[in-house]
């Protein structure tokens, strides 16, 4: 048994047999070509690039059909670009006629050279632009080859796919019923892959690095795309585990059909607001469907990430209000850019710094690049005119940065009104309570502010000093620490003060005994990721506020994060009877 | 596809900076290869002794050009003046890519 870890890219867990499609790599000699061979072999050469790209349309054309957005398929359209490439096709040629070798040959020597040449880029980006030219090249060669590659969409019986690397057109037309999961080496959240994935729905962990290396044909896998592992040949009791773990899955699945249009109200009556947190418009419908109203937190990074050039004020007012539109008539809270130039630029070292979770990021950085945050803010005021916008600005810790931002805000209103743009003059304007100074002066804050949502992530990382990803103190990220409770407190107090709504929108409101916790505290609305909804409707349906209050009320006398956790265990034992099928404290086992 | 004979001795030379902030990154490199391709002449670039095809993204993008890098330019052809004078005026006006993000 070994367990990789990668990056989940589409949620679900899957049980399976693999099926591994192996890496090419063929194998080509030169031959030389007689004077009459030689144009017959460029119109052999010509025919394969006129039906790779041929090849490529049908693809685009399909997915299309199957009603996925535009913007997936803009990725195919930049293949078609490649494939006409004057340096893979012209050079080719021209080469054919000069050295007078079969065309395989020089095609490929010809794309190793770009390879090459590729290889030593400092840039990362354009590295990347690597894996587009090899999935082009790639097409052509197995065309002349007459090699078709192991074929995805007419696989005869269900299993989980497991691959260096697949193309976008070979994620597109992968068929649903045969793929159970799919598993590669290479990828990120954001690649291609993961996106298609979520839009067919098919659970997916991509970047595992050495998935390839360790699978073989028929081996059985677990692919959990939830938390972005894959299990190679698990033993009896990691497939029992997982075999629960499906089930509760699959359970949620189920929750969802019968708790989807009941509200998430406790037996003495309290309703909770559950909302969901996305990236991408397309998260939408999978969102709705899972119950949510509203979305909490739409994060705009995607938008800015993968691109050299920040995306224009019109791209993003067509983004944001596309996607108020598929909310309304529930809102939308969209969050202004949390990331910093290094993130953003991809490549230009001087953004990168020292210790960028305390560097120019988010508000800072927004602050600082007015010519990247003025259109972005101008894009949320315009997209109020299609739904019930709200926007929220990351990182505040102090009043003077607040003012500011809606300083900036109160611009691109005057900018819209003198040019006549409608938009919502009296949109919503929160701060994402996310660093301890935010928590302390929560009550100055709310003075100015038209709500607030706990970003717990971040807080519990600043608050504690710990950066999970560091495995050597990991363990000491705790959400049940009574300093944590304590500031949550805190802010419940200052918000209900000053009448300004509060919602949270870290990992710990999906956790099922936490967003109790949060609930007995006092916070009405907790915005999750979409799969969490049901599970967590479910537990508050089967609780009173009454009961929840006073644990919450106990925690705040404990001491340390131990105490809260058994308190919290030794509560819900006794108020969910079938407490055990919930797993206990998810942040804690990974 | 063609191209019409070029005069034999017409390759004519000049230099150009690249001003874009991130370099010269996938997008202006499309698109300075897209108005290219409108003309007949054979361009290519050169850094530092590397010579690429003007017209080719792939090659331009092997370029790796920083803000700031010094890039020969050479067109060989009838309309090599007249491509020259676009390169130019494209690299001053960042490729197609405003330094304002707000258009």
């Amino acid at each position: 048994m070994r367990t990789l870890v990668g990056i989940g890219a589409s949620p679900g867990i899957v049980i399976g047999k693999a099926y591994v499609v192996h890496s090419e790599s063929f194998r080509i000699f030169p031959r030389r070509l007689t004077d009459e061979e030689v144009e017959g072999e460029i119109d052999r050469f010509k025919e394969a690039v006129a039906a790779s790209r041929q090849e490529i349309l049908v693809v685009k054309e399909a997915f299309l059909e199957k009603g996925h957005s535009p913007d997936l398929t803009e990725i195919f359209d930049t293949h078609i670009h490649l494939l006409e490439d004057p340096v893979l096709t012209d050079e080719t040629i021209r080469r054919v006629r000069e050295e007078k070798r079969n065309v395989e040959f020089i095609f490929s020597q010809n794309v190793e050279a770009i390879e090459e040449r590729f290889s030593s880029v400092p840039d990362e980006y354009l590295r990347q632009r690597l894996q587009d030219i090899q999935a082009v090249s790639g097409r052509i060669l197995r065309k002349l080859l007459r090699k078709e590659r192991q074929s995805l969409s007419h696989l005869s019986e269900k299993v989980v796919l497991i691959a260096h690397d697949l193309t976008p057109a070979e994620t597109a037309s992968m068929d649903k019923e045969n793929v159970l999961a799919f598993a590669t080496d290479v990828g990120g959240r954001t690649s291609h892959m993961a996106i298609m994935a979520k839009a067919l729905e098919i659970p997916a962990v991509v970047g595992v690095q050495t998935v390839t290396q360790y699978v073989k044909n028929d081996d059985i896998v677990i692919v959990d795309g939830l938390q972005g592992t894959v299990i190679v040949a698990p033993d009896e009791q990691m497939l029992n585990e997982y075999q629960v773990r499906r089930e509760r899955y699959l359970e949620s699945e189920r929750l969802l059909t019968q708790l989807k249009d009941l509200p998430a109200q406790t037996v003495d009556g309290h309703i909770v607001t559950l909302s969901a947190n996305i990236d991408l418009p397309e998260e939408i419908g999978s969102a709705v469907g899972h119950g949510a109203s509203g979305i909490g937190l739409f994060r705009t990074e995607f938008l800015f990430l993968n691109r050299t050039v920040p995306p224009s004020e019109d791209e993003q007012t067509e983004t944001y209000s596309q996607a108020a539109r598929l909310v309304s008539p529930d809102p939308i809270t969209i969050r202004s850019l949390d990331i910093g130039g290094d993130k953003l630029l991809g490549s230009d070292v001087r953004y990168q710094e020292v210790n960028p979770f305390m560097g120019c990021r988010a508000i800072r950085f927004c602050l600082a690049h007015p010519e990247i945050f003025k259109p972005q803010l101008r894009a949320i005021l315009r997209a109020t005119a299609h739904g019930r916008v709200r926007l929220i600005v990351p990182m505040v810790t102090s009043l003077s940065e607040l003012r500011r931002a809606k300083a900036m805000l109160d611009e691109a209103r005057d900018e819209l009104r003198a040019e006549g743009i409608p938009f919502d003059p009296e949109m919503p304007v929160g701060v994402m309570i996310e660093t301890p100074s935010a928590v302390i002066i929560a009550d100055v804050l709310a003075q100015e502010v038209d709500f607030f949502s706990i970003g717990t992530n971040d807080l519990i990382q600043y608050a504690l000093a710990v950066d999970r990803v560091n495995e050597r103190i990991a363990h000491l990220y705790e959400p049940t620490h009574p300093g944590i409770l304590r500031m949550l407190k805190l802010v419940v107090d200052a918000s209900r003060k000053a009448g300004v709504s509060l919602s949270i929108c870290g990992e710990i409101a999906g956790d099922l005994p936490l967003a109790l916790v949060l609930v007995g505290l006092g916070v009405r609305e907790l915005s999750m990721a979409a799969a969490a909804i049901p599970e967590v409707k479910k537990l508050i349906r089967s609780v009173s506020l009454k009961d929840i209050e006073r644990l919450a009320s106990r925690l705040l006398e404990l001491s340390t994060g131990e105490d809260v956790r058994a308190e919290i265990q030794r509560t819900i034992a006794q108020l969910v009877p079938n407490h055990k099928d919930y797993e206990l404290f998810t942040w804690a086992r990974t | 596809m063609r191209r019409p004979r070029k005069r034999e001795g017409y390759a004519l030379k000049r230099k150009v900076i690249v001003q874009n902030e991130v370099g010269l990154h996938a997008r202006p490199a499309k698109n300075l290869v897209s108005e290219l391709n409108k003309y007949t002449s054979d361009v290519y670039i050169e850094k530092d002794g590397y010579r690429v095809n003007a017209k080719s993204i792939i090659g331009v993008l092997t370029l790796a050009a920083v803000k700031g890098t010094e890039l020969m330019v050479i067109a060989e052809g009838e309309d090599a003046e007249e491509v020259l004078d676009v390169v130019e005026r494209m690299f001053k006006e960042c490729l197609g890519e405003s330094p304002q993000v707000n258009q």
